[in-house]
C-alpha cells in the first residue's frame, strides 16, 4: 500500500511539477480511449449476423453459470464503489455560511485624501447604477498627477470601472497616464472619462464627489 | 446446480414480465445494423449518458451550493468548501465539470456526423433541428453553469453576459428580467434557478429527440447500400452499453482525482484579478467579439446566421443521395463552417486579453473560406454511385483471435474482476483511513477494470453465437 502510495503521489508531482497538465491530460485519454477504440473495433469486426456458431456456444456453455456469477459480481461490485464515495460525502459534508448583506445603502465614504497618493487609484462600490437602478457597481477614485489636476482644476476623479465595451473592470494605469481595461486593450482618460483609444466609443460615466473638511471622499451619485 | 438453474428461471421470468409490463418488448425485437455499431455512431449516446451524469451530480452539488453573494463571496467560498472540504466533493464536481466539457464536445462530433452523412434527410429533419436546439440548450446551461462559481472568470461571463443584453433592442426590458437589479446577491440566484430550468428544457428537447430516432429508427447507411442486421439490441447491445458507461464513469472518477477541477481566484470588489478566458466552445464568438466589431453582430448576429443556414440544410440540400461527396452545398458549407470556428476558437485562443486587429480576422476568415470552399467543391466535382452490393470480408478475419479468447473469455473476466477488486480492497482502506483522493483514485481504475470485465463476461454469454 505504501508503495503504491509512493509510486502515485511521485506520478503525479512529476506530472504537476513540470506543469505537464495537459499532456498528462492528453496521454490518460489517449490511452482510455485509444485502446477501448481498438477492442471495440476488432469486437464489431467480429461480428456476423445470424452466425449462430455451434463451436461457440460450446466453448462458452460449459462455463455459462460461472461467467453469470462474475458478471454478478462485478455489478456488484460497480454499485458499491459508487455507493461507498456518495454515502461518505451525504453523511460527512457541510455547508458553509457568511455574512449575508441586509441590501442597505452603505455609508458613501471612499477614503480620506491622505490615503491615496498623488497618480494612484482606489477601487470601491456604488449601491447605484448610473442609470438609478439599484446594484453593485464598481467605481474608481483617482488622485490625479499634479499636470493633470491643474489642467482640469481639481485633484480628485472618480469614474464607473466597467468598460464601455464589455464590461470588464477599468482600472488606472499611472506608466501609461490612463484608465485601462485588460481585456481587449481599451484607454479611457482620466481627466473626462473619455475613450482614446481600442474597442470602445462611449466614455465612462463620471462620480459625483464630495470632499468634507476632514479630507473624508463621499461618492454623492452620478454626474 | 439445479438450484442456480431454478433461479435464473425466476429471474428470467421477472425481466421477461418488466419488458412486457413497461410496453418494451418492441426493444427486444430490435436489431443493431452493422453500420450503427461504428464508434463514430456512439457519440450522441455517450452525449446523453453525459446528461444523466450531469443530472446526478448537479443534484448533490445543490445540496451544498450556497447561491449568495453577500459581504465576502458566500458562493465562491461553498464551492471552494465544497471542492477541498467535503469528502469525495472534488470527484462530483469534476465529474460535473468535466462532463459538461465533454457533452458539448460530444455532441458536436455527432452533429458533424449526423450533417456529413446526411442522417438529417427525409423523413428526419425535425429530429435534427431539435439535435440542434438541443446542442445550444447544453451550451446556455453550460454558460450558466460556469457562472455560478464566482471567480474571475465566472464574473467577467456575467459582465459580458450583461452587457451583451444590455446592446440588444429593449435592452433595459431584458435586463431587468433576467438579471434583477444585476447585483450579484441578485444574479446569483437566478442563474442558479436558469441553470437548473435550462437542463429542464434540455431535458425535454432530448426526450422528443430520442421519442422521434425510435419512431424513424436509426438512419441507413450513408452510401446507399442496405443496411445489414448484425446483433439484436437486447441484451447484446446493451450490454455493451452499459459496459461503456461503466468505463466512461470510472475514467471521469480517475480523471477528477488526478486532476481535480479548477477554480479560479476569488472575486472580490476593488480587487484586481487577471483577465479571464472564456470557455473553449464560446472561444470563436469571443474572438469575433475581440476585432472590436459591434458586440451584438458579433456575438449574436453572425453566429446566429451561421447557425440557421446549418438548421434549413436539410431543405436546401439535394437528396438524390446522403454521401457526402455528393451534397455540394452542405458539404462545402459544412467545411468552411467548421473552419471558421476552428481557426477562430485557435485564434482567440492564441491572444488571451488582446484585441483582434479587425483586418487580420478578415483576412483570415476569407482565405480560411477560399481555401475550405475549393476543397469541397473539389471533393465533390465526381459524383459517387450508391453502392449495391455489400463488401464481403472474407480472408483475413480476425476469426482466431476470436476463438482464442472465447476459449479464454472466463478467465480474462475472472482476471479483470480479481485486478478490480484488488484494487478496490485498496480504496476501501484509504477510505476508511479518510484518504479520499487515494480512494477516488483506486475506485476508478478499479471501475474501468470491471466495466472491461463486465464487457468480456457479456462477450462469451450473450455474443459467443453471433461471432465468427
Amino acid at each position: 500500500m505504501n508503495i503504491i502510495r509512493y509510486l502515485l503521489t511521485n506520478l503525479l508531482a512529476a506530472v504537476s511539477l513540470t506543469n505537464l497538465k495537459s499532456l498528462g491530460i492528453l496521454l490518460f485519454l489517449v490511452l482510455v480511449v485509444g485502446i477501448s477504440t481498438i477492442i471495440y473495433y476488432f469486437y464489431i469486426k467480429s461480428l456476423k449476423p445470424k452466425h449462430n456458431n455451434p463451436d461457440n456456444n460450446e466453448r462458452v456453455n460449459n462455463r455459462r453459470n460461472f461467467l453469470v456469477k462474475i458478471f454478478a459480481l462485478t455489478l456488484a461490485g460497480i454499485v458499491v464503489q459508487l455507493l461507498l464515495p456518495l454515502l461518505e460525502l451525504l453523511r460527512k459534508g457541510t455547508i458553509v455560511t457568511g455574512e449575508i448583506s441586509s441590501g442597505q445603502e452603505t455609508p458613501p465614504k471612499i477614503a480620506n485624501i491622505t490615503e491615496i497618493p498623488p497618480d494612484s487609484q482606489i477601487s470601491f462600490v456604488l449601491r447605484r447604477n448610473p442609470d438609478g437602478s439599484p446594484g453593485q457597481h464598481p467605481a474608481v477614485l483617482i488622485h490625479l498627477p499634479e499636470d493633470k489636476a491643474a489642467l482640469v482644476g481639481k485633484e480628485f476623479v472618480a469614474y464607473s470601472a466597467v468598460c464601455t465595451h464589455l464590461g470588464c473592470i477599468v482600472s488606472y494605469k499611472s506608466e501609461e497616464d490612463a484608465l485601462f481595461c485588460p481585456c481587449h486593450a481599451g484607454y479611457f482618460d482620466p481627466t473626462n472619462g473619455k475613450a482614446i483609444s481600442g474597442p470602445p466609443k462611449k466614455p465612462l460615466p463620471e462620480v459625483k464627489l464630495r470632499i468634507d473638511e476632514n479630507g473624508d471622499i463621499y461618492a454623492e451619485g452620478w454626474v | 446446480m439445479q438450484r442456480a438453474g431454478s433461479e435464473e428461471s425466476c429471474i428470467k421470468k421477472f425481466v421477461r414480465w418488466l419488458i412486457e409490463r413497461t410496453g418494451a418488448s418492441e426493444f427486444t425485437k430490435t436489431i443493431i445494423p452493422r453500420h450503427a455499431l461504428h464508434p463514430m455512431y456512439s457519440f450522441g449516446g455517450l452525449a446523453s449518458l453525459m446528461f444523466f451524469l450531469l443530472a446526478f451530480t448537479g443534484i448533490i452539488q445543490l445540496m451544498f451550493y450556497v447561491p449568495a453573494f453577500g459581504e465576502e463571496n458566500i458562493a465562491y467560498e461553498s464551492v471552494r468548501h465544497f471542492t477541498e472540504s467535503v469528502p469525495y466533493g472534488f470527484v462530483v464536481r469534476g465529474i460535473h465539470s468535466y462532463a459538461a466539457t465533454l457533452m458539448i464536445l460530444l455532441s458536436m462530433l455527432h452533429f458533424l456526423r449526423v450533417y456529413f452523412t446526411g442522417a438529417y434527410a427525409k423523413p428526419r429533419e425535425l429530429t435534427y433541428v431539435i439535435g440542434i436546439v438541443a446542442g445550444l440548450l447544453s451550451i446556455a446551461s453550460a454558460f450558466l453553469g460556469y457562472s455560478l462559481r464566482m471567480d474571475h472568470i465566472s464574473v467577467e461571463a456575467i459582465r459580458i453576459g450583461q452587457f451583451l443584453v444590455l446592446q440588444l433592442p429593449g435592452g433595459n426590458w431584458l435586463y431587468s428580467l433576467i438579471f434583477g437589479s444585476g447585483s450579484f446577491d441578485e444574479v446569483i440566484p437566478r442563474f442558479l434557478a436558469l441553470h437548473i430550468g435550462v437542463a429542464g428544457l434540455l431535458a425535454i428537447a432530448l426526450l422528443l429527440h430520442f421519442y422521434m430516432i425510435h419512431a424513424h429508427h436509426i438512419s441507413p447507411p450513408y452510401d446507399g447500400s442496405e443496411p445489414e442486421p448484425v446483433i439484436p439490441f437486447y441484451p447484446n447491445f446493451l450490454l455493451t452499453e452499459l459496459a461503456a458507461a461503466v468505463v466512461t464513469i470510472g475514467t471521469l472518477m480517475t480523471f477528477s482525482a488526478v486532476f481535480p477541477p479548477e477554480l479560479g481566484f476569488k472575486f472580490v470588489f476593488g480587487e484586481e484579478l487577471p483577465v479571464g478566458q472564456p470557455e473553449w466552445y464560446l472561444m470563436a464568438m469571443y474572438a469575433l467579439i475581440k476585432t472590436g466589431i459591434d458586440p451584438v453582430l458579433a456575438g449574436l448576429v453572425i453566429p446566429s446566421i451561421g447557425l440557421l443556414i446549418l438548421v434549413i440544410m436539410p431543405w436546401v440540400d439535394p437528396l438524390y443521395s446522403r454521401h457526402p461527396m455528393n451534397r455540394r452545398i452542405a458539404t462545402t458549407y459544412g467545411l468552411i463552417f467548421v473552419g471558421e470556428y476552428i481557426v477562430l476558437f485557435l485564434y482567440g485562443q492564441l491572444t488571451p486579453g488582446e484585441q483582434i486587429p479587425l483586418l487580420n480576422a478578415l483576412l483570415l476568415t476569407i482565405a480560411v473560406a477560399l481555401v475550405l470552399g475549393y476543397v469541397g467543391v473539389r471533393l465533390t466535382s465526381k459524383p459517387i454511385p450508391p453502392k449495391k452490393i455489400q463488401k464481403q470480408q472474407s480472408g483475413n478475419s480476425p476469426s482466431y483471435a476470436v476463438r482464442v479468447i472465447l476459449k479464454n473469455v472466463w478467465w480474462i473476466a475472472c482476471l479483470l474482476l480479481v485486478f478490480a477488486l484488488v484494487l478496490g480492497g485498496f480504496g476501501i482502506m484509504s477510505h476508511l483511513s479518510e484518504n479520499y483522493y487515494d480512494a477516488t483514485l483506486l475506485f476508478g481504475i478499479s471501475i474501468i477494470l470491471m466495466g472491461w470485465s463486465l464487457f468480456t463476461a457479456k462477450v462469451g454469454l450473450v455474443d459467443a453465437k453471433y461471432l465468427v
